[in-house]
């Protein structure tokens, strides 16, 4: 009886702690997942132009940044969807999945989307010089303000 | 005539008695911190994406404000013109810069007590504030989270649009529900004061 009980009680403790590892990691690796995305989101806002087709990668998790052009009268709005996968699988997520995905954008005086959708920058534009550093400081500013969180 | 069987109670089966509490107790608390960091997790992961969306917000204004621009620069006018004709397009602005974020964006607009054009539009999510004043926009953003984008442009002479601050922060109300205690220091105060009584006289 009383290995009855040890067995019952046992199975039950163990799949308990089992949940807990796979909740505790699903945290772990959303967390690792936002980081990353974070990042390769600054990396978009700091060149725009050249982060189409982006890979950011860490600890078996890859970004990939997807860059769709919106022209404008006087620029272009350079959307960007950063789409995290968990290539190497894990107790949360299986090899291939989805882990995350990141919505942003950044305007950029001056430039002409091509036909193809991608972007090249008109230097000749008036105010490119200056403004094309704005949206990369703005860029850094949402990293710091995620930060304190 | 055969006796009732009872449970006897070895030092054996004490022990693994408290082995099996301990382990529940353990289980319990390991399963308790993992579900608080998977929500604390999901919190972060929600936060990011409204910064973002609030970031989308503000470029969308600010592609939205400089196409408004891009008439009065062709047609040769100054910053005030540029300034006045975004004033008039601003609620248009400010509904399409939300358009990204959701559907039904509503817009109210009223003249501010100092005489700047202001207004308002919100989706439910996020809401938009902006105000024109002389040659200056200051863009407000906020989302349902706390999360808030503060942006400031400037018309220049070239009519064109600069950005002068673009500054993410996020709203932080303090938990006091945990505050053991919540009224007021008089044995602090008291203490202090004999303090000071102290120092004084020495």
């Amino acid at each position: 009886m009383l290995l009855a009980f040890l067995a019952a009680s046992l199975s039950i403790l163990v799949s308990l702690f089992v949940q807990a590892r796979v909740e505790g990691a699903e945290g772990k690796r959303l967390t690792q997942a936002v980081a990353l995305a974070q990042n390769a989101a600054e990396e978009f806002a700091a060149d725009p132009a050249g982060a189409q087709g982006m890979e950011v990668e860490s600890d078996g998790l890859v970004a990939t940044v997807q860059v769709s052009a919106e022209t404008h009268e006087a620029g272009a709005l350079l959307n960007a969807t950063v789409t995290v996968v968990d290539e190497r699988g894990s107790a949360s997520f299986s090899a291939g999945e989805e882990a995350y995905r990141l919505s942003t954008a950044c305007y950029v005086p001056g430039y002409a989307a091509d036909a193809a959708g991608g972007a090249a920058p008109d230097a000749g534009a008036a105010g490119s010089a200056d403004d094309a550093e704005a949206p990369a400081a703005g860029g850094a500013a949402s990293g710091d303000g995620s930060g304190v969180e | 005539m055969r006796r009732p069987s009872t449970v006897r109670m070895g030092p054996i089966s004490v022990f693994a008695l408290v082995i099996i509490l301990c382990l529940a107790v353990l289980g319990v608390l390991s399963a308790t911190s993992a579900s608080a960091g998977s929500a604390m997790a999901q919190r972060q992961a929600d936060y990011a994406a409204d910064g973002y969306r609030n970031e989308i917000a503000g470029q969308r204004f600010y592609a939205l404000a400089d196409d408004v621009l891009a008439p009065v620069r062709a047609r040769g006018g100054d910053a005030q013109a540029a300034a006045d004709a975004l004033a008039a397009a601003l609620d248009g602005i400010e509904r399409a810069a939300l358009d990204d974020a959701g559907e039904g964006a509503l817009a109210d607009r009223a003249d501010g007590a100092d005489g700047s054009d202001a207004a308002r539009a919100s989706d439910g999510g996020l809401s938009l504030d902006a105000t024109v004043d002389g040659t200056e926009i200051a863009v407000h953003i906020e989302a349902q989270s706390g999360r808030c984008l503060d942006v400031a442009f400037a018309v220049q002479p070239d009519v064109t649009l600069s950005v002068t601050s673009w500054k993410a922060t996020t709203l932080w109300a303090e938990d006091a529900t945990d505050r053991l205690w919540t009224g007021p220091s008089a044995g602090a105060e008291t203490g202090a004061a004999a303090g000071a009584e102290a120092a004084a006289a020495g």
